[in-house]
Protein backbone atom coordinates (compact mmCIF):
# COMPACT_ATOMS: atom_id res chain seq x y z
CA UNK A 1 0.00 0.00 0.00
CA UNK A 2 1.34 3.26 -0.69
CA UNK A 3 1.15 6.44 1.07
CA UNK A 4 -1.65 7.92 -1.15
CA UNK A 5 -3.91 4.80 -0.92
CA UNK A 6 -3.02 4.73 2.42
CA UNK A 7 -4.75 8.09 3.75
CA UNK A 8 -7.36 7.81 0.81
CA UNK A 9 -8.30 4.60 2.85
CA UNK A 10 -8.15 6.75 6.26
CA UNK A 11 -10.13 9.58 5.23
CA UNK A 12 -12.57 6.87 4.40
CA UNK A 13 -12.28 5.85 7.93
CA UNK A 14 -11.17 2.45 7.23
CA UNK A 15 -9.99 0.86 10.73
CA UNK A 16 -7.22 -1.31 8.81
CA UNK A 17 -5.56 1.26 7.43
CA UNK A 18 -5.48 2.91 10.78
CA UNK A 19 -4.14 -0.33 11.98
CA UNK A 20 -1.36 -0.61 9.11
CA UNK A 21 -0.65 3.45 10.27
CA UNK A 22 -0.16 2.55 14.14
CA UNK A 23 2.08 -0.54 13.57
CA UNK A 24 4.32 1.18 10.84
CA UNK A 25 4.68 4.07 12.81
CA UNK A 26 4.28 3.33 16.47
CA UNK A 27 8.15 2.60 17.42
CA UNK A 28 9.01 6.05 15.38
CA UNK A 29 6.55 8.12 17.42
CA UNK A 30 7.04 6.07 20.88
CA UNK A 31 10.82 7.29 20.09
CA UNK A 32 10.91 10.28 19.36
CA UNK A 33 8.52 10.86 22.52
CA UNK A 34 10.58 8.89 24.54
CA UNK A 35 13.62 11.53 24.13
CA UNK A 36 11.28 14.46 24.49
CA UNK A 37 9.44 13.18 28.09
CA UNK A 38 11.78 11.16 29.36
CA UNK A 39 9.73 8.68 30.83
CA UNK A 40 8.12 5.73 29.28
CA UNK A 41 4.87 5.92 30.49
CA UNK A 42 4.69 9.13 29.71
CA UNK A 43 5.58 8.85 26.27
CA UNK A 44 3.17 5.88 25.84
CA UNK A 45 0.59 8.25 26.57
CA UNK A 46 1.83 11.04 23.94
CA UNK A 47 1.67 7.74 21.61
CA UNK A 48 -1.84 7.29 22.21
CA UNK A 49 -2.43 10.98 21.75
CA UNK A 50 -0.61 11.26 17.93
CA UNK A 51 -2.27 8.58 16.95
CA UNK A 52 -5.85 9.61 17.89
CA UNK A 53 -4.91 13.26 17.03
CA UNK A 54 -3.75 11.77 13.79
CA UNK A 55 -6.70 9.81 13.15
CA UNK A 56 -9.40 12.86 14.02
CA UNK A 57 -6.91 15.30 11.65
CA UNK A 58 -6.77 12.90 8.51
CA UNK A 59 -9.10 15.04 6.50
CA UNK A 60 -6.81 17.79 6.69
CA UNK A 61 -3.83 16.19 5.72
CA UNK A 62 -3.50 17.21 2.19
CA UNK A 63 -0.42 14.82 1.60
CA UNK A 64 2.24 17.52 0.85
CA UNK A 65 4.43 15.97 2.80
CA UNK A 66 5.18 12.39 3.77
CA UNK A 67 2.85 10.81 6.43
CA UNK A 68 6.16 10.45 8.99
CA UNK A 69 6.70 13.74 8.92
CA UNK A 70 3.40 14.37 9.39
CA UNK A 71 3.52 11.85 12.99
CA UNK A 72 6.52 14.16 13.57
CA UNK A 73 4.88 17.24 13.53
CA UNK A 74 2.37 15.92 15.86
CA UNK A 75 4.63 14.15 17.98
CA UNK A 76 6.61 17.31 19.06
CA UNK A 77 3.80 18.85 19.43
CA UNK A 78 2.11 16.83 21.62
CA UNK A 79 5.39 16.23 23.51
CA UNK A 80 5.87 20.03 24.12
CA UNK A 81 2.28 20.37 25.30
CA UNK A 82 2.49 17.56 27.90
CA UNK A 83 6.12 18.91 29.04
CA UNK A 84 4.55 22.42 29.32
CA UNK A 85 1.11 20.84 31.08
CA UNK A 86 3.78 18.64 33.88
CA UNK A 87 5.54 22.16 34.24
CA UNK A 88 2.63 24.49 34.91
CA UNK A 89 1.65 21.60 37.16
CA UNK A 90 4.75 21.36 39.28
CA UNK A 91 4.74 25.29 39.40
CA UNK A 92 0.83 24.93 40.78
CA UNK A 93 2.23 22.43 43.12
CA UNK A 94 5.05 24.65 44.26
CA UNK A 95 3.06 27.54 44.81
CA UNK A 96 -0.17 25.41 46.33
CA UNK A 97 2.52 23.84 49.18
CA UNK A 98 3.61 27.20 50.23
CA UNK A 99 0.39 27.34 51.52
CA UNK A 100 0.97 24.70 53.54
CA UNK A 101 -1.69 22.52 52.49
CA UNK A 102 0.85 19.70 51.25
CA UNK A 103 3.63 18.90 53.56
CA UNK A 104 3.90 15.66 51.90
CA UNK A 105 8.43 15.36 50.59
CA UNK A 106 7.83 15.13 46.34
CA UNK A 107 9.91 12.15 45.27
CA UNK A 108 12.10 13.03 42.10
CA UNK A 109 12.22 10.80 39.38
CA UNK A 110 14.74 8.54 38.74
CA UNK A 111 17.12 9.02 35.84
CA UNK A 112 16.11 8.61 32.43
CA UNK A 113 18.22 6.02 30.90
CA UNK A 114 16.63 5.57 27.14
CA UNK A 115 16.26 1.45 26.85
CA UNK A 116 18.46 0.91 24.07
CA UNK A 117 21.64 2.17 25.97
CA UNK A 118 23.95 -0.87 27.14
CA UNK A 119 25.21 -1.40 30.47
CA UNK A 120 28.31 0.28 30.41
CA UNK A 121 27.31 3.68 28.63
CA UNK A 122 24.49 3.78 31.49
CA UNK A 123 25.74 6.72 33.32
CA UNK A 124 27.16 8.59 30.77
CA UNK A 125 23.53 8.50 28.69
CA UNK A 126 21.88 9.46 32.44
CA UNK A 127 24.01 12.88 32.54
CA UNK A 128 23.45 13.34 28.49
CA UNK A 129 19.43 13.13 29.16
CA UNK A 130 19.49 15.01 31.78
CA UNK A 131 21.34 17.86 29.73
CA UNK A 132 19.16 17.66 26.93
CA UNK A 133 16.26 17.85 29.55
CA UNK A 134 17.78 21.48 30.40
CA UNK A 135 18.04 22.62 26.67
CA UNK A 136 15.77 25.30 25.43
CA UNK A 137 12.53 23.44 23.85
CA UNK A 138 13.72 24.11 19.93
CA UNK A 139 17.39 23.11 20.34
CA UNK A 140 16.05 20.31 22.31
CA UNK A 141 13.97 18.73 19.60
CA UNK A 142 16.59 19.60 16.56
CA UNK A 143 18.90 16.80 19.17
CA UNK A 144 16.26 13.89 19.86
CA UNK A 145 15.43 14.26 16.28
CA UNK A 146 18.83 14.80 14.81
CA UNK A 147 20.35 12.39 17.16
CA UNK A 148 18.04 9.95 18.49
CA UNK A 149 15.86 9.50 15.37
CA UNK A 150 18.86 9.83 13.47
CA UNK A 151 16.96 12.12 10.59
CA UNK A 152 19.26 14.06 8.00
CA UNK A 153 19.06 18.21 8.29
CA UNK A 154 16.57 18.34 5.88
CA UNK A 155 14.51 15.98 7.35
CA UNK A 156 14.73 17.34 10.32
CA UNK A 157 13.92 21.05 8.90
CA UNK A 158 10.80 19.43 7.64
CA UNK A 159 9.95 17.88 11.06
CA UNK A 160 10.43 21.43 12.38
CA UNK A 161 8.75 23.22 9.80
CA UNK A 162 11.90 25.39 10.22
CA UNK A 163 14.96 26.16 7.73
CA UNK A 164 18.03 23.89 6.79
CA UNK A 165 20.55 26.89 8.58
CA UNK A 166 18.30 27.32 11.14
CA UNK A 167 18.30 23.69 12.02
CA UNK A 168 22.34 23.68 11.72
CA UNK A 169 22.27 26.55 14.26
CA UNK A 170 19.96 24.65 16.61
CA UNK A 171 21.87 21.71 16.41
CA UNK A 172 25.47 23.59 16.69
CA UNK A 173 24.16 25.44 19.91
CA UNK A 174 22.69 22.34 21.17
CA UNK A 175 25.99 20.90 21.27
CA UNK A 176 27.85 23.63 22.82
CA UNK A 177 25.20 23.91 25.71
CA UNK A 178 25.05 19.57 26.30
CA UNK A 179 28.98 19.93 26.64
CA UNK A 180 28.90 22.91 28.89
CA UNK A 181 26.55 21.24 31.34
CA UNK A 182 28.41 18.02 31.15
CA UNK A 183 31.48 19.08 31.62
CA UNK A 184 30.07 20.52 34.94
CA UNK A 185 28.00 17.48 35.90
CA UNK A 186 31.72 16.18 35.67
CA UNK A 187 33.65 18.13 37.83
CA UNK A 188 30.72 17.68 40.19
CA UNK A 189 30.79 14.27 40.27
CA UNK A 190 35.17 14.48 40.71
CA UNK A 191 34.78 16.54 43.49
CA UNK A 192 32.21 13.94 45.45
CA UNK B 1 46.23 11.57 31.36
CA UNK B 2 45.70 15.13 32.45
CA UNK B 3 42.50 16.05 34.03
CA UNK B 4 41.28 18.43 31.65
CA UNK B 5 42.45 15.76 28.87
CA UNK B 6 40.13 13.73 30.93
CA UNK B 7 37.44 15.60 31.25
CA UNK B 8 37.60 16.15 27.40
CA UNK B 9 37.08 12.25 26.94
CA UNK B 10 34.32 11.79 29.22
CA UNK B 11 32.27 14.66 27.41
CA UNK B 12 32.86 12.90 24.02
CA UNK B 13 32.35 9.87 25.16
CA UNK B 14 28.69 10.81 26.65
CA UNK B 15 27.78 12.97 23.79
CA UNK B 16 28.47 10.24 22.23
CA UNK B 17 26.82 7.25 24.52
CA UNK B 18 23.41 7.54 22.72
CA UNK B 19 24.87 6.99 18.90
CA UNK B 20 23.19 4.42 16.95
CA UNK B 21 21.25 3.42 19.68
CA UNK B 22 17.85 0.97 18.55
CA UNK B 23 15.11 2.35 18.53
CA UNK B 24 12.62 2.18 21.94
CA UNK B 25 9.96 -0.12 20.71
CA UNK B 26 6.24 1.12 21.75
CA UNK B 27 3.82 -1.30 23.60
CA UNK B 28 2.39 -4.40 21.89
CA UNK B 29 -1.15 -3.37 22.06
CA UNK B 30 -1.24 0.43 21.64
CA UNK B 31 -3.41 -0.22 19.11
CA UNK B 32 -6.24 -1.71 21.40
CA UNK B 33 -5.33 0.93 24.05
CA UNK B 34 -5.91 3.57 20.80
CA UNK B 35 -9.03 2.41 19.88
CA UNK B 36 -10.20 2.21 23.56
CA UNK B 37 -9.48 6.01 23.79
CA UNK B 38 -10.88 6.97 20.84
CA UNK B 39 -14.07 4.89 21.62
CA UNK B 40 -14.14 6.86 25.11
CA UNK B 41 -13.72 9.99 23.50
CA UNK B 42 -16.69 9.41 21.20
CA UNK B 43 -18.90 8.51 24.42
CA UNK B 44 -21.87 10.93 24.74
CA UNK B 45 -20.97 10.55 28.64
CA UNK B 46 -17.36 10.91 27.94
CA UNK B 47 -17.89 14.08 26.06
CA UNK B 48 -20.44 15.53 28.76
CA UNK B 49 -17.45 15.16 31.00
CA UNK B 50 -14.56 16.72 28.95
CA UNK B 51 -17.16 19.77 28.63
CA UNK B 52 -17.97 20.17 31.67
CA UNK B 53 -14.22 19.76 32.98
CA UNK B 54 -13.12 22.62 30.87
CA UNK B 55 -12.10 25.52 32.85
CA UNK B 56 -14.17 27.83 30.54
CA UNK B 57 -17.31 26.05 31.64
CA UNK B 58 -15.97 26.48 35.10
CA UNK B 59 -15.21 29.93 34.72
CA UNK B 60 -19.17 30.79 33.01
CA UNK B 61 -20.56 28.66 35.93
CA UNK B 62 -18.95 31.08 38.36
CA UNK B 63 -20.18 34.01 36.45
CA UNK B 64 -23.45 32.71 36.55
CA UNK B 65 -23.58 32.17 39.93
CA UNK B 66 -21.80 35.70 40.91
CA UNK B 67 -24.58 37.69 38.74
CA UNK B 68 -27.15 35.70 39.91
CA UNK B 69 -26.04 36.66 43.49
CA UNK B 70 -25.47 39.94 42.61
CA UNK B 71 -29.40 40.19 41.45
CA UNK B 72 -30.23 39.23 44.32
CA UNK B 73 -28.90 41.31 46.59
CA UNK B 74 -29.60 44.17 44.05
CA UNK B 75 -34.01 42.62 44.30
CA UNK B 76 -33.36 42.74 48.14
CA UNK B 77 -32.22 45.64 48.38
CA UNK B 78 -35.09 47.50 46.14
CA UNK B 79 -37.63 45.51 48.15
CA UNK B 80 -36.49 46.85 51.28
CA UNK B 81 -36.00 50.48 49.98
CA UNK B 82 -39.77 49.87 48.90
CA UNK B 83 -40.92 48.35 52.39
CA UNK B 84 -39.04 51.18 54.31
CA UNK B 85 -40.98 53.74 51.93
CA UNK B 86 -44.15 52.04 52.68
CA UNK B 87 -43.92 51.90 56.34
CA UNK B 88 -42.21 55.70 56.18
CA UNK B 89 -45.26 56.58 54.40
CA UNK B 90 -48.09 54.96 56.29
CA UNK B 91 -46.21 56.36 59.70
CA UNK B 92 -46.39 59.92 58.23
CA UNK B 93 -50.12 58.91 56.90
CA UNK B 94 -51.10 58.02 60.61
CA UNK B 95 -49.37 60.57 61.92
CA UNK B 96 -51.70 63.21 60.16
CA UNK B 97 -54.49 61.67 60.53
CA UNK B 98 -54.26 61.70 64.15
CA UNK B 99 -52.84 65.49 63.86
CA UNK B 100 -56.00 66.26 60.98
CA UNK B 101 -58.59 64.93 63.66
CA UNK B 102 -57.46 66.82 66.59
CA UNK B 103 -57.83 70.03 64.90
CA UNK B 104 -60.71 69.22 63.63
CA UNK B 105 -61.52 68.92 67.59
CA UNK B 106 -60.09 72.10 67.35
CA UNK B 107 -62.13 73.84 65.16
CA UNK B 108 -65.58 72.14 65.98
CA UNK B 109 -65.32 72.68 69.23
CA UNK B 110 -63.19 76.53 69.60
CA UNK B 111 -64.32 76.91 73.52
CA UNK B 112 -62.10 74.11 74.78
Amino acid sequence: MNEQELIEQLKAGDQEAFRFMVTSWQDMVYNTSLGLVQSEMDAEDVTQEVFVKAFESIHGFKGESKVSTWLYRITVTKSLDFLRSKKRKKRFGYVYSLFGADNEPTIDPPEFVHPGVVAEKKQMAAALFKAIDQLPEQQKVAFILARLEGLGHKEVSEAMDNTVPAVESLLQRAKQNLKKQLTEYYRQHQEK
Amino acid sequence: MKNEELEQKWTDEAMASIDGLPRAEANPFLFTRIQERLRRQNSPWEKAASFVAKPAFAMVIIIVFLAANFFAAAKEKQNRLAREKQTNEQMFASEFNSGSSLSNEITANPSK
